[in-house]
């Protein structure tokens, strides 16, 4: 034996890379030598010691990287508030202060999961679809929200949806083989993974969006005015369906904004030309927290804005309270409100609005009328 | 866990964690390389963002600790040859700072005195071999992961921690003997 082999033997048998044969040669090493026995002992103890927790150092380093991160337009803690839960009111309070726990995570997928798969039974062979959009996709899994309700759906191909109430997703069996096609009554926050070879389409009445992974809202109520695709990160791909299917692509922070029916448009003297207007504008930021107006609702912030009638707010405020709202009084629902709510009741929403600007309200039931 | 947590979660907290536990290893490892604490910081940033961009698929890598180790080397690299620098991975002058080897007072078998003969004997090996030797005994990477890393055979990386044991084990028998002998002589 020589000694050499010694230190070797105990190196691997330390680093745990030592082979059962080579295992015993080092004990019968050790039974014959005191010397070595002490230094394998003495070694073994300095092996045993674990690393310092010097935290500091990289405490800082982390703030530093998360700084870099931002800087390249990625931001780790803004994908927090997407967090997997069905998005309710009391959870939204707690995520504040403490990340979502990852078991309430699993519970809501499963139970959603849950809920893909009774729809996926009960509804095969379904292809046509109320809405009455062209389904280019059977629709063989679908979820639907009803007014006052939001949720979260993850797709096969790990991308995840955010559906506003009133709203309506399906999707094919043939999801994900060559490509992801989905459909989209009302509207939902997209997060989709990347996956270049298998572009994802979402179809609605009015747009088709097409995309290879990135954040995006898309906002198609049949009951709206337009059709809106608002992009957070990435690009995405617009075709205009009532524009002899014009394609235009999004850069962050912009959205665009397309009018549901055709218009005609054109002088008098040439044939009209009827199709979509189109419109592409910045997102919106709230002046107060300078979140994006766009993608509130995902965060369970029911906002509006200054340019907003009191009609367009009402729509909004039927699909998030689930209530219906009539107008006694057309010049009221010309009114500009802007406002934002988070907890707040419909009623106690309708008292804030109500001493901002002059109109009265009647609740019965579900059914609310505005008066001047 | 943390790399579950991460991919399927969109987790910061588990993230950060990550962060925190190879941070300093994956910075010495990129000093090793490129000589430059501040560069060696944007490599590591640069990893991780990349982790983060991919946490997704983040579950399907097997070993994640050679993984990042190998990742911040080729980081490293490519960074020298934007620089028109010639990387070479040959440590020489670079000082290895160990977290494991400091004096417990709990641990009877090592005494305070023990750790700075420890601590000055390892200072005076040769920085390849100071290399191998943390990379194995704190990072815990295997032999063949080091070799690879540092494009050496594994007789070398075997070669390198026989030596590094040997030097460190012969100073702690000195000591023993020392001590036993003056013992003996009271």
């Amino acid at each position: 034996m020589t000694a050499d082999r010694f230190w070797e033997l105990l190196s691997k048998k330390l680093s745990g890379e030592a082979s059962d044969q080579e295992l015993k040669e080092l004990e019968l090493i050790l039974a014959s030598s005191n010397d070595c026995k002490a230094s394998a002992d003495s070694l073994h103890a300095l092996w045993q010691q674990s690393p310092l927790t010097e935290n500091a150092e990289a405490l800082l380093a982390f703030d530093k990287h998360i700084e870099r991160m931002k800087k390249a337009g990625i931001d780790p803690e803004e994908s927090k508030p997407y967090s997997p839960e069905l998005i309710s009111r009391e959870t939204r309070r707690h995520w504040l202060k403490k990340w979502w726990l990852p078991v309430t995570g699993i519970a809501a997928t499963l139970s959603l999961f849950l809920i893909i798969r009774n729809l996926h039974s009960t509804t095969a062979g379904v292809k046509t679809s109320k809405t009455g959009i062209e389904t280019n996709v059977s629709a063989i899994s679908q979820v639907t929200t009803k007014a006052g309700s939001r949720m979260r759906v993850q797709l096969p191909d790990g991308s995840s949806v955010w559906l506003n109430a009133s709203s309506y997703l399906s999707y094919g069996q043939e999801f994900g083989r060559t490509i992801r096609e989905v459909n989209l009554t009302g509207e939902a926050f997209f997060d989709v993974v990347k996956d270049a070879s298998r572009p994802f389409i979402i179809h609605t009445k009015t747009i088709d969006v097409k995309v290879l992974g990135t954040r995006f809202n898309i906002k198609a109520y049949p009951d709206e005015a337009t059709t809106e695709t608002s992009l957070l990160k990435g690009s995405v791909e617009v075709t205009i369906k009532n524009r002899n299917n014009q394609k235009m692509n999004l850069k962050p922070n912009q959205k665009i904004v397309v009018t549901n029916n055709m218009i005609v448009a054109g002088s008098e003297e040439k044939a009209p030309v009827v199709q979509a207007l189109v419109f592409l504008q910045p997102l919106t930021y709230y002046p107060t927290d300078s979140a994006i107006t766009e993608t509130a609702w995902v965060n369970n912030i029911l906002r509006f804005q200054e340019n907003e009638t009191f009609g367009e707010v009402a729509l909004k405020m039927e699909r998030w309270y689930g209530v219906t709202i009539h107008f006694a009084d057309e010049e009221v629902a010309g009114y500009r409100i802007y406002g934002s709510f988070t907890k707040e009741t419909i009623s106690q929403a309708l008292e804030a609005l109500h001493f901002g600007f002059k109109f009265n309200y009647k609740i019965e039931g579900n059914d609310i009328t505005i008066t001047k | 866990m943390l790399q579950q947590a991460i991919a399927c979660f969109d987790d910061v907290q588990a993230y950060k964690q990550l962060f925190l536990i190879f941070h300093s290893s994956l910075i010495q490892f990129a000093v090793s390389i490129t000589r430059s604490r501040q560069l060696s910081e944007e490599i590591v940033s640069d990893v991780f963002l990349k982790i983060w961009e991919k946490r997704q698929q983040l579950d399907k890598i097997e070993n994640l600790q050679f993984y990042l180790f190998t990742a911040v080397k080729n980081r490293a690299i490519n960074k020298l040859h934007e620089q028109k620098k010639n990387p070479v991975i040959s440590i020489d002058s670079v000082a290895v700072e160990f977290k494991t080897i400091y004096h417990d007072p709990e641990q009877k078998m090592i005494s305070a005195e023990m750790i700075s003969q420890i601590q000055a004997i390892i200072r005076q090996l040769p920085p390849r071999c100071q290399l191998i030797f943390k990379l194995i005994k704190e990072d815990g990477l295997k032999y063949k992961e080091v070799a690879e890393l540092l494009h050496l055979s594994l007789k070398t990386v075997e070669n390198q921690m026989s030596l590094a044991l040997k030097k460190i084990g012969s100073a702690i028998n000195f000591k023993l003997h020392h001590l036993a002998t003056s013992f003996s002589e009271n």
